[in-house]
């Protein structure tokens, strides 16, 4: 992005003095901080990249951050993210509405949007088509592979982070202006990750994350202030010996995705409706046949007393029995805890939220 | 017209105790600022218009500069 200073930003005394130590910056100064307040930018995944990394921005002055999370806090979450509490797992508050509270807390003269959704190929489009820049908070090659697909169709950049115990990966991508995803990452790890294979927890040193993080928002900084010029370039993060190593990458010029635009992730549309084991961890995940709008805490009042664990707008726990738990989302979403097989959680999801509305059945 | 010496503060002192003053400027108030720091001159310049204040005027002294605005809208 090589624009001016934007005129038609509004600055007020409390910004200008909230700023005051920025503006001194010389790569920044009052003209970087006008671009950074008319910055779009969406971050897709608020985990322990994604959240560390709309903090940073989120303090820098972005005007406008976009936040998307299918998921609620859970306190397994807590030692390796930024910005949830304690009081935000107890809760189970969704994780996009957790981050933009604690966003709008940060700065309330920020723009920040909240969506709880799963990324998919049919509403991907939507969530990216307005923003200058997509941040990339997920977990797993199959998102960022859909990522890349509607940043190269659009023109969007995006950031690639990636990481597990102590290493990590960033990778700036400018389309038509550097390598994309497809050509540095082979489909076949793509493929192993969608088989099953590298469905497993994968610890995480949370100073590892900051340092990784810490990166990926630096390049976001300095390429929404118009002063990064290098797109080629991964940067390995080694958090445990303390080094980062630059990988120089070239394009690969047969590329299906950036060189002949085929976008095969982005064309597998048709939402996708049932019970799905989530990779990573003790769930699984129920998509009602059809989209509903729920009144939880008027339902929660149908269950014997102790049954709800929580209970707010956007989501009920209820609880199962010692060890398994039913998230209920108020679009009729539901997060199994606790259980792997996706017939019993079919199971669990009838009887204690459908029988409950009254269409079980 | 009120004169507001910040000679001896370093930036951003001067730019961010002006922006002060600004909000607290009533629609033509006038006032001058005095500083001796280059940086702030070029902060302030570059910062006033979005605050809805002209600049009158810029002044270069022995070591200094007198900066002269006026509130406009408010
Ligand atoms: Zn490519």
């Amino acid at each position: 992005m090589d624009k001016d200073a934007p005129d038609h930003v509004f600055l007020t005394p409390e910004l200008i003095e909230r700023f005051s130590r920025q503006i001194l910056v010389k790569d920044i100064g009052v003209s970087g901080l006008k671009k950074l307040r008319s910055s779009r930018v969406v971050v897709i995944g608020c985990g322990a990249t994604g959240t560390a990394q709309a903090e940073l921005l989120a303090r820098l002055g972005i005007g406008y951050i976009r936040v998307v999370d299918k998921d609620y806090v859970d306190i397994s979450n807590l030692p390796r993210t930024h910005l949830y509490t304690y009081i935000d797992a107890k809760q189970s508050i969704p994780k996009a509405i957790a981050c933009a509270n604690r966003l709008s807390e940060i700065d309330p003269t920020i723009h920040v949007e909240p969506v709880i959704t799963r990324v998919t190929p049919d509403n991907i489009e939507d969530l990216v088509r307005d923003v200058d820049l997509i941040i990339d908070g997920t977990d797993n090659l199959a998102t960022r592979f859909l990522i890349n697909d509607v940043s190269i169709k659009y023109g969007i950049p995006w950031i690639f982070v990636g990481f597990s115990s102590w290493y990590g990966q960033v990778f700036f991508i400018n389309p038509g202006k550097g390598p994309c995803l497809d050509c540095i990452i082979p489909r076949r790890i793509l493929e192993r990750e969608e088989r099953g294979d590298a469905c497993e927890v994968l610890g995480a040193v949370n100073t590892a994350i900051a340092l990784v993080s810490s990166i990926a928002a630096t390049l976001a900084l300095k390429h929404l202030l118009g002063i990064l010029n290098d797109y080629n370039t991964l940067y390995v993060v080694n958090g445990k010996r303390l080094e980062i190593h630059h990988v120089r990458i070239e394009r690969n010029m047969d590329c299906p995705t950036c060189i002949h635009r085929r976008f095969e992730f982005l064309a597998k549309k048709g939402s996708r409706r049932g019970a799905t084991r989530i990779c990573g961890s003790n769930a699984v995940e129920i998509t009602p046949p059809v989209k509903t709008s729920l009144n939880l805490e008027e339902l929660s009042k149908r269950y014997e007393p102790g049954k709800i664990l929580s209970v707010n707008k956007y989501t009920m726990r209820i609880m199962v029995d010692d060890i398994v738990s039913i998230i209920l989302f108020n679009d009729g979403r539901a997060i199994i805890d606790g259980v792997n097989d996706e017939e019993y959680a079919w199971k669990l999801y009838r009887r204690y939220v459908l029988d409950k509305m009254g269409l079980g059945g | 017209m009120e004169i507001l010496d910040f000679r001896g503060e370093p930036c951003p002192t001067p730019l961010v105790k002006t922006v002060r003053k600004i909000a607290r400027m009533k629609e033509n108030d006038e006032i001058k600022i005095l500083t001796d720091e280059k940086e702030c001159v070029e902060y302030i310049k570059e910062i006033i218009p979005s605050l809805g204040v002209e600049l009158l005027s810029i002044d270069e002294e022995e070591g200094f500069w007198i900066i002269h605005i006026k509130k406009i809208t408010i």
